[in-house]
């Protein structure tokens, strides 16, 4: 019923709340530029082996040093560049296929054709049978019926039904085995290729339809072999499997030996999904407690049994993994790790292999069995670092301890083989958990290795230059940083220039990342640190430079600019000016940003009847005379037309991350509402300034009641306070006069 | 005037304005893995349920893309409301994709469960909205009637979309569910979105984490286009 190999997973899966999404990036992930964090975060991998890694990625990493599986590390695809990734810290996604089609690819014109990009690919099996039918002689009609009802029985990958296997492969198998039966007399073929074609596509007939699927009078010995077999393919699609197992039984001493190996291994599948018929509550969720062990012991036996008879059949590989969901149903642990550790130490067949069984190791033992369970020690090491996440605390049950040293004391007869890794998990307890940063170093190399770096290696020398940091060592931290990037591969590399990066950070080495031939190559990098804490003077140079790309410069000079204005440096924002190119670039330095262009803004549109000069002219006015109503306005009113308001650059990245220390940039952001509330509260300003100022300022509020011009916090009395005043004092502005409410 | 800020203080009242978001307090829930079914199932109304993943091609594997399957088997559940949830990884839909999505809906329709629509989950950046936006008119034009249509959303979809591709999904998605988190966490800033999105002009819900935080802005329950929260659980 089932290709060899395939799918050995299907029924594994069933029925099992998977946990792919593990706190993962599957609910949109920003990147988050750090490289410390110890609680759990899908979104932001990094190449070592870190508790905040996804445990599928620490498995990966070690079985990339086992040479099994190569860890990704191809250009990020363009979707993750816009993410704002580069090549560290990755998305979970990463690991698995990529979308590598350009994001810019126009859509489809007219609605009906975006779903589907090409015609349907031909499908073998299905071609086999409309053959195979043809030359048993069932007409064109029947087949193509058959065709459609298999089509709308579609099953996802790994979809958990047994019915999955009624498939166009299986009536493959069977009408072959009707086309090889030479002593089968041709109306009996003929009959049981139609029956077979009509159980495509469904799997809940009752029992009096299931009668009818089955020819009657077939009266030849191998005919009656295979109605006997449809009889119990039909029982145990249906769920009768009482009846199924009495049906494919009576074909053990079948001289067919399709038959005989065919029924075996459903006889075997049929207790299993006997016992497991219970096994799910009406939420779907599995009760394993309501496993019928006794079957299920059977159906290992059954199963065992069939693997010893065809060490390589049919459905040897189907047969092993749903020894496995065996072993998961029946709550064995040690054996279900067992399992996993034999399949992660084989080369995998292809991607998705490995991504499948990486995906069933993570769901089924990683993320919910305990460690004792365990003796393989790549499992061992991916488990413990988990219970290391949130400084080693059960932050999901009493908040206790949940690893100890002991543990992993305990743990070391299992890493005899791999002495570094157990080292390495000590460290990691060391540092992670004990928070001790002398303790840590102890566990770890004080050498820098002479080669190319292992992720365990480089993980050890990771975690070696951030003992060194927590112990405030900047200087040898930063000295081991610039050892190891020449020895580096790409992920770790990358993950060198943000640490690096991170380290002349907080030494207060700014400007040593924009020397000549500073390692930290990292567009990404490079423009956070601009825009979060270089100065003028830092900005002004790399606005300038000649080494930088042209996008540094222009991030530069647009960073300049911008604080240069919304930090009062007026006079500083005139001179700069001077450096914006000629012609002026209309695309922005990042796609999703503003460009340069917003230097160029002439306050011609007036929108609000209100009218303002060019932004050059504004600030010049305010370099005259800070308070300037019409000035503030203005500036305002440069804010509100640009959707400045919240703008990135007016705020920092949390604490511990890339770019979150103090900036170089002197003065506090500029908000819209401090503008109106100074023009408010200037007794000698105009009357048309007054009230736009309080007209804005109303407007601030609307319609949300939250403040959308800045941080301020207004009581609802003093906004209804700038209505009245407004509505009295104003009444005859056009302002005045356009608003009815206030918020 | 007077009049309306009357209003939303009494709805401000109604809503709960409890900082931690507190399942209990909801009966909507998206649902994506579990290891137990959570007690606060038992209240549920409406559930969005993962079933799929649809993923590109593997890399440097030749062939379309594929759906993955996701989530719990076939439940037995017999009332509420149940949408069938997809995480797309890609908009280039081989043909079996959809037919897949429509025979897992007929066969939780068949074990009884009150299937009502399909919802998709799929990282639609500004930039693409438009891209989206036709995808899922096709989408739409292949969806049996029967089915509603919902697709999540980003807080940002409110203030750096072009308003124009936005308004192209009315009529085109039955909701929105605009997400306030990231992973498993409320996003920092989320009050800062919330003005924008109450303008949305089509149905939407507001998706909040379990254990994350929010307080609803009064602006929100006054919009005609508010239908309430779902909650993503994270746990047991």
């Amino acid at each position: 019923m089932i290709r060899r190999g395939l799918l050995p997973m299907v029924l594994l899966l069933s029925g099992v709340g998977i946990q792919a999404a593990q706190a993962s990036g599957d609910f949109g992930c920003s990147v988050t530029w750090s490289l410390k964090q110890d609680g759990l975060d899908g979104c932001n991998n990094l190449p070592f082996l870190s508790p905040a890694n996804d445990s599928r990625v620490n498995l990966r990493l070690l079985l990339a040093d086992q040479g099994l599986a190569p860890m990704p590390d191809g250009p990020p695809s363009q979707y993750d560049r816009e993410m704002g990734y580069a090549l560290v810290p990755f998305p979970l996604d990463r690991l698995g296929p990529q979308d590598e089609a350009p994001a810019d690819v126009p859509a489809a014109e007219g609605g009906d054709t975006a779903v589907v990009e090409a015609p349907p690919a031909g499908d073998p099996d299905r071609a086999a049978v409309a053959e195979l039918a043809q030359t048993i002689g069932v007409s064109p009609e029947a087949v193509t019926s058959a065709a459609t009802e298999s089509s709308g029985n579609l099953f996802a990958t790994g979809e958990g039904s047994r019915c999955a296997s009624n498939d166009d492969a299986a009536a493959r198998a069977f009408l072959q085995q009707l086309v090889g039966s030479t002593d089968l007399p041709g109306p009996e073929r003929l009959s049981l290729a139609r029956a077979r074609l009509a159980m495509l596509g469904s799997c809940s007939w009752d029992e009096a339809q299931r009668a009818m699927l089955v020819p009657a009078g077939v009266q030849s010995a191998p005919g009656k072999q295979f109605a006997g077999y449809l009889q119990g393919a039909a029982a145990f699609y249906a769920g009768d499997f009482p009846q199924a197992s009495e049906a494919f039984k009576a074909l053990e001493g079948s001289g067919q030996p399709w038959l005989q190996e065919t029924a075996r291994y459903l006889e075997a599948r049929t207790l299993l999904n006997q016992a497991q018929q219970n096994a799910f509550d009406e939420m779907g969720y599995p009760k394993l407690e309501n496993v019928d062990r006794a079957v299920l012991a059977e159906s290992e036996k059954a199963f065992e049994a069939y693997l010893q008879a065809y060490p390589s059949g049919l459905y040897t590989a189907s047969a092993r993994g749903l020894l496995r969901r065996i072993y998961w149903l029946g709550d064995d642990p040690t054996r279900l790790a067992a399992a996993y550790a034999g399949l992660l130490g084989k080369t995998p067949a292809d991607a998705a292999a490995l991504d499948a069984l990486v995906q069933e190791t993570d769901n089924k033992l990683l993320v919910s069995r305990r460690s004792a369970d365990v003796t393989d020690p790549t499992l061992l090491a991916v488990m413990d670092l988990m219970v290391m996440r949130d400084k080693g605390v059960d932050v999901g049950g009493d908040g206790g301890p949940i690893i100890s040293l002991d543990t992993l004391e305990q743990q070391k007869q299992h890493f005899a083989d791999r002495p570094d890794l157990h080292a390495y998990l000590v460290a990691a307890y060391q540092f992670y958990v004990a928070q001790s940063p002398d303790e840590t170093l102890k566990s770890l190399p004080d050498t820098v290795p002479t080669g190319a770096m292992s992720y365990l290696e480089f993980s050890r020398q990771t975690l070696r230059g951030f003992a060194l940091e927590a112990k405030g060592d900047w200087a040898g931290a930063q000295a081991l940083w610039l050892q190891l990037i020449p020895l580096a591969r790409p992920l770790q590399r990358a993950q060198l220039e943000l640490a690096l990066a991170m380290n002349y950070e907080r030494d207060g080495k700014l400007a040593t990342v924009f020397e000549p031939g500073s390692p930290v190559k990292s567009p990404e990098i490079r423009r956070i640190l601009l825009r979060n804490l270089a100065g003028q003077g830092l900005l002004r140079q790399q606005a300038k430079a000649a080494d930088a790309t042209e996008d540094e410069r222009r991030t530069a000079l647009f960073t300049l600019l911008y604080k240069d204005l919304m930090r009062g440096h007026y006079r500083g924002f005139g001179t700069d000016l001077a450096l914006l190119p000629d012609p002026l670039p209309e695309d922005p330095s990042v796609p999703w940003d503003q460009s340069l262009t917003l230097f160029h803004w002439d306050g011609a549109s007036a929108e609000s009847d209100y009218t303002c000069p060019s932004i050059r002219e504004i600030a010049a006015t305010l370099q005259k005379s800070p308070e300037n109503p019409q000035g503030l306005n203005c500036l305002g009113e440069f804010v509100l037309r640009n959707g400045l308001d919240f703008y990135a650059l007016d705020h920092q990245p949390g604490e511990q991350q890339l770019g979150s220390t103090a900036t170089q940039f002197p003065g506090k952001a500029y908000s819209r509402l401090d503008g109106y509330m100074k023009v408010m509260a200037d007794g000698k300003a105009g009357r048309t300034d007054r009230a736009y100022a309080l007209y804005r300022a109303i407007n601030c509020f609307a319609p949300s009641q939250s403040n959308g011009c800045g941080p301020q916090e207004i009581p609802q009395n003093q906004r209804k306070q700038w209505f009245q005043t407004l509505k009295s004092r104003y009444g005859n502005t056009v302002w005045a006069k356009s608003l009815k409410y206030y918020w | 005037m007077r009049r309306l800020v009357l209003l939303a203080a009494a709805l401000l009242l109604a809503t709960p304005a409890s900082a931690t978001v507190d399942a209990t307090e909801h009966d909507a829930f998206w649902l994506w893995a579990g290891v137990a079914p959570p007690p606060v199932l038992s209240q549920a109304r409406t559930l969005y349920i993962l079933q799929g993943q649809i993923d590109p091609p593997p890399r440097g594997g030749s062939g379309p893309a594929r759906m993955i399957a996701q989530g719990i088997a076939v439940p037995r559940l017999r009332q509420g409301e149940i949408w069938l949830a997809y995480r797309a990884h890609t908009l280039r839909w081989p043909p079996q994709i959809l037919p897949t999505i429509l025979a897992q809906a007929r066969r939780w329709k068949q074990a009884g469960n009150p299937v009502v629509g399909i919802q998709i989950d799929f990282d639609a950046r500004t930039r693409h909205l438009q891209e989206y936006a036709s995808f899922l008119r096709g989408l739409r034009a292949q969806l049996p009637p029967e089915y509603r249509l919902s697709i999540t959303g980003l807080m940002d979809w409110g203030s750096n979309a072009d308003p124009e591709a936005i308004n192209q999904l009315q009529g085109v998605v039955d909701e929105v569910v605009v997400q306030t988190y990231q992973g498993r966490h409320t996003i920092p800033s989320y009050r800062s979105y919330l003005p924008r999105i109450a303008r949305l002009t089509l149905p939407f819900r507001i998706g909040l984490v379990q254990d994350g935080e929010w307080e609803a802005p009064d602006s929100l329950a006054a919009s005609p286009w508010f239908r309430g929260y779902v909650v993503f659980l994270l746990r047991p």
